[in-house]
């Protein structure tokens, strides 16, 4: 690439971070990915540069300041939403080419991941995805964690010196934090030639039922799998996940039989979640599906089978027919959220 | 219609891995060898595609460094007509930008009408490779895409994708590339007939010079921990919830 | 090198083909189907599995492709066999009987008799076309060769009806796998041998002929309930009057219905051995996966015991040896055009009655837990059980068999493992059937 990290260190080298918005607010994952670019920042003693695709807001502007980022730069003549990723590797790309960042972060969202790979291969930068840890070491080398052959291990992976890192953060993972910035950002104007990449169309978003918590940034998962019996099992578990604000999932058992959405999948070939609690109720355990949960903080495991093998991997288990243990759970929980 | 199916062969995917101390690499022996299972999604769906009436090639490409007869051989079965396989020598990584290089390098002459691949390999995570050939490729992109449909003038494509909070639908004219992950329809099965006639299908071997690795490097694999405290409560549902929610430092602090 | 034991690329695509079936679309009603209480509702419970199982020719791919079958050889329906019977070896059997119904068509049927039927089977729109192979009787099959007129040995009888040009059955069946069809009004093919003369003993009296479904005087008298093997139907039968047009019978086997019974369940020898093969192994799977796991309240899991790591060699030398012994009488079957008796008989014994072993030892090593449904071994143990017993039974006929072969005068010990033919006589289906046999003591 044009530039690299080592040269010219300092507050104009800043550490960008493309941001993502939903519903012209920004996004958890992307708050969370601000914190630890603020963090990265502080360490390579540079600055923070936001790159919002959309109209400047001062909302938008004063969660961004709050989470450390001393600079925005909003793009408003293409929104994000019709420029599409390639459209926003191009926009992208040429705000690189003029900040010559010396680290680029997103967040692992599918947003974020898309583009992120689009665009670190026209930069032709290396890009670690869905990153669970980073530490800069004295000698300059950005060391980071991801989890490889679906969750089952970790690897750890080093950009040298002068090597631009850039990272995609596992969304749920990484705190936001409040009061990182000093509350004022300069907002950056950048004239940028209109895109001229093909791109795809959204036509229609397709709304889940309100009552469903998307899982991927869920802090309480409730899961079910081939004890669930058939569709009406899942039932006994909305009441639970209603009772606890958790999101409801499922293992690739339960969806292959039928039983529920294939949104719902967590796993290998499904979600990966880091709750800071997991319950697994009627799930045997197998390899897959602990791939998909690993991270998580704490985890219950409900089943009838002593000998499953999930209750090895759980901080605790019952062993019983879930179809007593979590109604009479979801009770007990209601009724102390009545107390409290 | 031309569509390229990228397709990699992965370590079994239900298996524990180990290893060794020291090793970059997970330890191999006894590791069956089977076809990343979004390759599969994606395979699945341009078959699907080509049920529905619009006539199609289905090419699979893949970059390997070991024998990949049995995923290749599973691929021509489910109903690809050939595969194109460019070979690296043992050993040698290959970095997602250098993959998509190759790949790329390879498809553009091809000029296919869709690119189908997983949205990422169970193996390095990366999902990356997909939009990295958009890119190259200058293609417009739709990615975790669960369905995937191609109008009747066959030259636009309709997709709909797995988001967090919503299922999000996309369109774009062709050429395309669109990455799927696990979708409504499970992959086929081969029947009998399938399987006996896979291995007539043509299969083009090219062998490739390795390029320099790309950054990051990997420095250390390592196992994590995976086994837990294990405590198991037993007894009357109404005692065993009473037991799980009165440690204080157990369940009820996550909450 | 020329004795290779890997498997090609296509056989190892229909190994993984097989597993995934047996594991994504049969083992999802095993539990179900084998704990139901009526034995006919438990078939029916496995009709989905059959349907997705004929859509990837898995239920007459024996078939040659001619007739749109999968042309599959006796090696192809090991590896098959083992992965659907390592989930449940009754479905198997369902399977199993559509080629022991079928093959004495393949093999002695005039090629008007093939095209029309073996077509039906293999273009069937609705994927449940069934075939019954109907031999037994109250009276055992073991006798199918008794020397003695009417009635010894095989009882249902098929009198020619000159006129009519029909040949009219009468008589009882029973243990016919797939007979009842999805319904209880027949399979859609029944292929019966039948007692053609009866002045003349089974060596030279039986024939076989097809009686589609609908024909009136054929009804299912009962369902068997049976103690394990739960997802596959055996009836009792009744042929009252039951006519069937003259080219029914299936040319060649006009007075060798003998033959054919022999010949079918030579076939079907390895295809039992592997069965058996395959609910060994998965007793094996279990008890391993039980003694890496269970610490019996001790401080380290029980396979650190010697005799818990001895148990599991003892099991699983049997298990290989039963394997290989199943895949070389195969080997032999598809080297020989299905001439293979001895092979047959040796795999079929061998691995039916190690896996009851195998499985009683699985259970004696995880102790009395294996005693309850909580765990498979006990399915495992009742399926088992049948393997010495079902497919022409170990004693009655395939040592029968066996005893003749050896006994013969033309016997090659060494046939087998020179891999030489060895032609089948009618004396040997058993020495005591044949008067004037070698080796008679005066």
């Amino acid at each position: 690439m044009a530039w690299s990290r080592s040269s010219e260190a300092g507050p104009e080298r800043p550490v960008m971070v493309p941001v993502e918005l939903h519903q012209a607010s920004v996004t958890r994952s992307s708050l969370e990915t601000l914190g630890q670019a603020t963090l990265l920042a502080q360490e390579l003693e540079t600055s923070v540069l936001a790159v919002v695709l959309g109209p400047e807001t001062s909302t938008v502007a004063s969660t961004v300041t709050q989470q450390g980022a001393q600079r925005l730069l909003f793009c408003p003549s293409d929104s994000g939403a019709t420029v599409g990723a390639g459209g926003f590797a191009e926009l992208l790309a040429e705000v690189a080419e003029r900040f010559r960042p010396s680290g680029i972060l997103m967040a692992a969202t599918p947003w974020g991941q898309e583009r992120a790979a689009r665009l670190a291969t026209r930069l032709h930068l290396g890009l670690a995805s869905s990153v669970t840890a980073w530490n800069l070491g004295e000698d300059g080398k950005l060391e980071v964690s991801r989890p490889v052959y679906g969750g089952r291990l970790v690897e750890q992976v080093e950009f040298d010196r002068q090597e631009i890192p850039f990272l995609t953060l596992r969304p749920g993972l990484f705190p936001v934090a409040e009061g990182l910035g000093n509350g004022r950002a300069e907002t950056v104007k950048l004239d940028l030639p209109p895109t001229t990449a093909r791109t795809a169309s959204l036509v229609e978003t397709i709304l889940r039922s309100e009552n469903e918590r998307p899982l991927a940034e869920a802090s309480v998962v409730v899961s079910g799998g081939a004890g669930m019996g058939g569709p009406e099992g899942f039932r006994v578990l909305e009441e639970l996940a209603e009772a606890v604000g958790a999101a409801v999932g499922a293992s690739r058992a339960a969806v292959d039989s039928g039983w529920t959405e294939p949104e719902r999948q967590v796993g290998q070939t499904g979600t990966v979640v880091s709750p800071d609690l997991y319950i697994a109720c009627g799930i045997s355990g197998a390899v897959q599906h602990r791939a998909g949960i690993r991270t998580s903080r704490f985890i219950v495991a409900i089943n009838i089978d002593p000998q499953a093998p999930i209750f090895r991997f759980a901080d605790v288990g019952i062993v019983g027919d879930l179809f007593q243990v979590v109604p009479a759970l979801t009770a007990e929980l209601k009724q102390r959220r009545v107390h409290t | 219609m031309r569509i390229i199916v990228c397709f990699k062969q992965v370590p079994d995917t239900s298996a524990r891995l180990r290893v060794e101390p020291g090793s970059l690499e997970p330890h191999r022996a006894g590791l069956l060898p089977v076809v990343n299972p979004y390759d599969e999604f994606a395979l699945e769906e341009a078959l699907r595609l080509r049920d529905s009436g619009h006539e199609a090639e289905i090419i699979l490409l893949t970059l390997v460094t070991e024998p990949v007869d049995e995923s290749l051989f599973h691929g021509l079965a489910m109903g690809a007509d050939r595969a194109i396989v460019l070979r690296l020598p043992a050993g040698t990584a290959s970095a997602p930008l250098v993959t998509t290089r190759i790949l790329a390098a390879e498809i553009e002459p091809l000029r296919p009408d869709l690119i189908f691949c997983g949205e990422r390999a169970v193996d390095d995570d990366a999902a990356q490779v997909g939009p990295g050939l958009a890119e190259m490729l200058n293609l417009p992109q739709i990615c975790g895409a669960e369905r995937a449909e191609v109008d009747e003038t066959g030259r636009m494509i309709r997709a709909r994708c797995r988001r967090p909070s919503a299922g999000e639908v996309f369109t774009s004219d062709l050429p395309c590339l669109v990455s799927f992950v696990r979708g409504e329809s499970l992959p086929r099965y081969p029947s009998l007939d399938d399987v006996f006639n896979a291995g007539d299908k043509p299969v083009e071997t090219r062998e490739i010079t390795p390029a320099d690795a790309e950054p990051p490097q990997r420095v250390a694999l390592l196992a994590p921990r995976e086994t837990r405290a294990g405590r198991t409560i037993e007894g009357e549902p109404e005692d065993a919830v009473e037991q799980l929610l009165s440690d204080p430092d157990g369940m009820v602090s996550f909450l | 090198m020329p004795i290779d034991f890997t498997l090609s690329p296509e056989q190892k695509e229909l190994q993984r083909a097989a597993r995934e079936f047996s594991l994504e679309v049969l083992k999802p009603v095993v539990a179900q189907a084998d704990s139901c209480p009526d034995p006919f509702e438990a078939f029916q419970m496995t009709q989905e599995a059959y349907k997705k199982s004929y859509e990837m020719g898995l239920a007459f791919g024996f078939i040659p492709k001619k007739y749109g079958g999968g042309g599959a050889t006796n090696i192809d329906l090991q590896i098959v066999s083992e992965e659907i019977c390592a989930v449940d070896p009754g479905f198997g059997c369902t399977l199993l009987v559509n080629g022991l119904g079928l093959f004495p068509l393949i093999w002695w049927g005039s090629e008007e008799q093939k095209m029309k039927w073996l077509t039906k089977a293999t273009s069937d729109p609705d994927k449940t076309f069934i075939v019954g192979w109907v031999v037994s009787e109250p009276e055992g099959t073991a006798g199918f060769d008794h020397p003695g007129e009417h009635p010894t040995g095989i009882q249902v009888t098929a009198d020619f009806d000159r006129q009519t040009n029909e040949y009219v059955l009468n008589g009882r069946k029973m243990w016919n796998t797939n007979a009842t069809g999805w319904d209880l009004k027949g399979a859609d093919l029944n292929v019966v041998v039948a007692r053609t003369d009866r002045t003349k003993g089974g060596k030279e009296g039986l024939s076989c002929i097809i009686v589609p479904r609908g024909v009136d005087g054929f009804r299912v008298e009962e369902v068997l309930d049976k103690l394990g093997h739960r997802l596959t139907v055996q009836p009792r039968l009744i042929f009252e009057n039951c006519r069937v047009p003259a080219e029914n019978l299936i040319a060649g086997t006009k007075d060798n219905g003998d033959l054919a019974i022999t010949r079918a369940f030579t076939w079907s020898g390895p295809v039992a051995g592997i069965a058996a093969v395959g609910v060994m192994r998965s007793a094996f799977e279990f008890a391993l996966e039980w003694s890496n796991t269970y610490t019996a309240g001790g401080q380290h899991p029980i396979i650190h015991h010697q005799n818990v790591g001895y148990m599991l060699a003892n099991m699983k030398m049997k298990i290989e040896a039963a394997r290989y012994l199943s895949w070389r009488a195969a080997h032999y079957l598809d080297a020989f055009d299905y001439e293979g008796m001895e092979a047959g008989a040796l795999a079929k014994i061998y691995g039916g009655e190690l896996s009851v072993e195998v499985i009683n030892e699985a259970m004696r090593l995880v102790g009395i837990n294996s005693y309850i449904k909580d765990y498979p071994l006990e399915k495992h143990m009742r399926d088992a059980l049948c393997f010495p017993i079902y497919d022409a039974g170990n004693m009655g006929m395939q040592r029968r068999r066996l005893h003749g072969i050896i006994a013969h005068a033309d016997y090659n010990p060494m046939a087998l493992a020179q891999n030489l033919r060895q032609e089948f006589v009618k004396a040997m289906h058993g020495f005591d059937s044949d008067p004037g046999h070698k080796l008679r003591i005066a």
